[in-house]
């Protein structure tokens, strides 16, 4: 499905990392694989370094964390906000909304819209989306779009096809309606046919967590997890990024009228070096274009992975400059969404660390 | 078959690994793991557009197992 949005832009970017560092030399041990398989994956996968939450920090207490950073150092006003978008899949709670519970703590007015939104790697492209959706009504003229991941809680240590890659993190984006004319191209598909294909089996109705799903069990590759783990089907993840993300782009090229050339930087979701690597290879775009550094020095963190990108990669660039963006996400659903728009002149474009 | 059973050799990127055939056992080669297994997904997309799946593996035997699936598939 083809979109447009006009006069839109996003003004800031704040990402909050853990300061808790894993390296996968260190994990090596968990998984039982010969240490020269073990290593040969850490090259072509790009696993060296990850950061993770300390046991019990929520996707909130980032949030929360980079929201006060923001209200501390006057980079953005409490009484601003709108709407407050959380893109979790990994919420504090069940009831209340996340989201509610971040306006709470900060007491903010009550003339706005909280809304939690369950979406994984997709989630800052279709966060986005939301934001700009938003903005379109008069009343709201700015909008937080919070993504905030903690999948680490959610992994099983002993997992070597997810737990060597997953990271944790947030991201505060401003969204606000822009002062000078422009249009932002994008597209999103949803197939939830591949539903499983990334999925946590325990601990929603379906299957509530009990001691049951709290056993941990080896797959038939030698992966130790339990079904309140997160599991991906690895062959099917990367067949779907092969074959359904390059026609996508090709496609939002074409909507918007652009050519790769046109494009600065493709800002896409980072799920590990190889499967990024195979991606800019497929679409033609020199990989130089397409930054992949984000999985072996930060980790993979979900629908964070892009705005980390944009703050790890092109910090002041996006203070000092405007760049012609190319972002896509994919993964849980399975969904897949890309945007082209303008990204400059931020009034702050950062990391912290929690 | 005899360019599929380079493409499959080049996929242990060792030297040792070599004279391999129709009737190899590929899952009895040293360095066989699942990560060559990913590199012969990714393979058989690039070049031969198919998408080889996991199960498509663990029920084969031998090189030439893989590539009748993947003849069946084009």
């Amino acid at each position: 499905m083809n979109l447009t949005f006009k006069n839109k832009e996003i003004t800031g970017i704040l990402t909050v990392l853990p300061s808790k560092e894993v390296r996968f030399e260190d994990e090596m041990e968990n998984y039982p694989f010969s240490v020269e398989t073990s290593l040969k994956l850490k090259t072509i996968m790009g696993f060296e370094k990850r950061r993770i939450v300390e046991d019990g920090v929520c996707a909130s207490d980032l949030c929360i964390f980079g929201l006060s950073y923001l209200f501390d150092n006057k980079l953005l006003n409490k009484e601003d906000i709108d709407a407050l978008i959380l893109v979790t899949q990994t919420p504090d709670y069940i009831v209340p909304p996340t989201s509610n519970v971040i306006q709470g703590r900060f007491g903010l007015k009550e003339d706005m819209i909280c809304m939690d939104i369950n979406q994984g790697c997709t989630g800052f492209v279709l966060g986005l989306m939301q934001a700009f959706l938003l903005l379109d009504q008069e009343s709201i003229h700015k909008v937080v779009l919070m993504n905030a991941d903690v999948l680490s809680r959610k992994v099983s240590r002993k997992d070597r096809n997810s737990n060597p890659l997953i990271g944790d993190g947030a991201s505060i984006t401003i969204v606000e309606r822009s002062e000078i004319n422009n249009m932002i191209y994008a597209n999103i598909k949803m197939d939830g046919k591949r539903a499983f294909a990334i999925h946590i089996p325990a601990g929603g109705a379906r299957k509530p967590s009990c001691p049951e799903t709290a056993i941990v069990e080896m797959d038939d590759i030698g992966n130790m997890r339990s079904q309140d783990n997160l599991v991906m089907k690895g062959d099917e993840v990367f067949m779907f990024a092969q074959k359904d993300v390059p026609p996508m782009i090709v496609s939002l090229l074409d909507f918007s009228n652009q050519t790769k050339d046109m494009v600065d930087y493709f800002m896409f979701h980072q799920p590990n070096k190889f499967m990024l690597n195979k991606l800019a290879d497929k679409l033609g775009i020199p990989r130089d274009k397409m930054p992949s550094n984000v999985v072996e020095n930060l980790g993979n963190s979900s629908g964070v992975s892009i705005p980390i990108s944009m703050t790890y990669n092109l910090g002041n660039r996006l203070i000092n400059e405007r760049l012609n963006l190319c972002l896509a996400g994919f993964g849980a659903g399975l969904n897949w969404a890309s945007m082209i728009l303008e990204v400059g002149n931020l009034n702050f474009n950062g990391m912290i660390f929690f | 078959m005899d360019k599929f059973i380079e493409k499959f050799t080049e996929l242990f990127d060792n030297a040792d690994i070599k004279d391999l055939n129709e009737s190899t056992h590929f899952k009895e080669i040293d360095g066989w793991c699942s990560l060559i297994a990913l590199f012969l997904i990714s393979m058989a997309d690039e070049e031969y557009h198919v998408s080889l799946k996991r199960d498509d593996i663990l029920k084969a035997s031998t090189i030439g197992d893989i590539y009748h699936i993947i003849q069946n598939m084009t």
